[in-house]
């Protein structure tokens, strides 16, 4: 399965064209950090880590819509299941293979971001790895809108209002509560914010830009809670997928 | 592979060509007349709520505070468009730089930009907009920003000329509690009195300082003492 993946995502040239815009990203901010009055490093760790990051969700979440919606169509998912592999095996080893594949472009990434910025070590680890779990969640929600989803297209917008929504779900937190002493709207709009951060993982907690400016002594909340929430959705979402996906008809 | 050698591919109607040709004229002649047009700058925005930072930043705080800095930096000065600073909206610029500092402490980019570059202007009223904010951002955390006191004073003396601010500057500055803070943030009052005249209040805290620092290094009691002498007129026993 793996090597079929990564056949695949070298055939949608995923390897190389991920890797080109991540430089042309590098070569713009370091053009825009070097006009930068002082801190120049961290300004090109803050930006190129939040870039390189939207790059790696944004290609992997298109690469893993897609492949799903061209596997279905072309019958290489039906035929992958004629074999002796059941539906959850098969949606837990493909998983794990596309979550492979994410982690070479996130190491593409890193080593771009440690010869552009040079971040202190420390924190280039730790947004490393938070970046891996980030990407390993968003490239399972792929997965999971892609078998539910019949367009690729509805699955990607999905993906990335999903990534939106989480990266903000600190904030929908603290409106929930403020809303509390609000008129009715404000109520309603309240149970709504919880709902939705209480389904939506805190991406917050991840790829953190000030790990890359302060390191290890970053303030808080540190890589802890980015585990934590790991450990918890990561299940949650690849049940989710193998119950949809263990239900569908090929 | 097999598929390509088949043979030749399907001819493009030549009109297809010409019509591609006259697309790239009319855009060539669009750059032409549009590299002139330049969007006018409107001025200093207004800095967004804290909330909002979060949803600009999609959570990373830190990406909006680099890009926010690098924006102000470059703000009203853009394809080769200078603004004089006096043009300036220093009221939003100091809520900019407020909202910046709180949401990274420790940086020292936007008092770096505030005080350095926006606290340039010929504007009295705008750099003392600047020098509060400066004098805010070392109150709230006077450990890691109390050199920016120091710089306020240098505003408010040469810039604002406003002496009695810079004196409120410096007393505030010499009071705060940081033991390895150098001693001439000490001495800072008395220069600024001795700039206005005060030459005895200035002479007696030279004098407290000598007093009430036993550890003191040899050059800096020579210079003090010196400057007492010379600069402010008092020999050695004269009180």
């Amino acid at each position: 399965m793996l090597r079929y993946l990564l056949i695949t995502a070298l055939r949608d040239r995923l390897f190389l064209a991920l890797p080109i815009m991540m430089a042309l990203g590098a070569a713009l901010i370091i053009l825009l950090s070097s006009s930068a009055i002082i801190e120049q490093r961290e300004m090109a760790a803050a930006l190129f880590g939040a870039g390189s990051r939207l790059l790696s969700i944004l290609g992997l979440v298109l690469f893993v819509c897609f492949h799903i919606r061209q596997a279905m169509a072309s019958g290489e998912i039906a035929l992958i299941l004629s074999r002796p592999i059941s539906r959850s095996a098969f949606v837990l080893v493909y998983s794990a293979s596309l979550i492979i594949v994410g982690l070479i472009c996130v190491g593409v990434g890193i080593m771009l971001l440690w010869l552009c910025a040079r971040p202190a070590l420390d924190g280039l680890i730790i947004w490393g790895a938070s970046l891996a779990l980030e990407t390993s969640m968003m490239i399972l929600t792929s997965v999971f809108f892609g078998l539910i989803l019949n367009s690729a297209v509805t699955s990607v917008l999905a993906c990335l209002g999903f990534y939106i929504l989480a990266r903000m779900s600190g904030l929908l937190v603290m409106l929930a509560g403020q809303t509390a002493t609000g008129g009715l709207i404000e109520q309603i709009l309240g149970k709504v914010f919880i709902v939705i951060s209480v389904l939506i993982p805190r991406l917050d907690f991840f790829s953190r830009g000030d790990w890359l400016v302060y390191g290890w002594n970053a303030p808080e909340p540190g890589i802890l809670w980015a585990i934590l929430q790991s450990l918890v959705f990561i299940p949650l979402i690849l049940i989710a997928a193998i119950i949809d996906f263990s239900r569908k008809r090929l | 592979m097999k598929l390509r050698t088949l043979g030749k591919p399907p001819l493009v109607p030549r009109r297809y060509f010409v019509a591609l040709l006259a697309g790239l004229v009319a855009q060539f002649v669009f750059w032409a007349e549009a590299r002139r047009v330049h969007i006018p700058w409107g001025g200093v925005d207004l800095a967004p709520s804290e909330s909002l930072v979060n949803v600009i930043g999609l959570g990373d705080d830190q990406l909006f505070y680099r890009a926010a800095a690098l924006g102000l930096q470059n703000e009203g000065d853009w394809a080769g468009e200078l603004t004089p600073l006096t043009d300036y909206d220093y009221t939003r610029l100091a809520a900019w730089f407020t909202l910046l500092s709180r949401i990274d402490p420790h940086s020292q980019y936007a008092p770096t930009l505030a005080g350095y570059y926006y606290g340039q202007s010929r504007n009295p009223e705008q750099v003392r907009l600047i020098v509060e904010y400066l004098r805010r951002l070392a109150e709230d955390n006077p450990r890691r920003q109390w050199r920016w006191l120091a710089y306020g004073v240098y505003l408010a003396r040469h810039r604002i000329k406003d002496q009695s601010l810079a004196l409120d500057l410096a007393y505030h500055l010499a009071a705060l509690p940081i033991v390895d803070m150098p001693i001439w943030t000490r001495q800072l009052p008395a220069f600024v009195l001795a700039d206005t005249g005060d030459k005895e209040a200035a002479r007696d805290i030279l004098e407290a300082i000598i007093e009430s620092t036993p550890d003191l290094q040899k050059s800096e009691l020579n210079f003090m003492r010196n400057y007492i002498d010379s600069k402010l007129g008092f020999s050695a026993n004269s009180r």
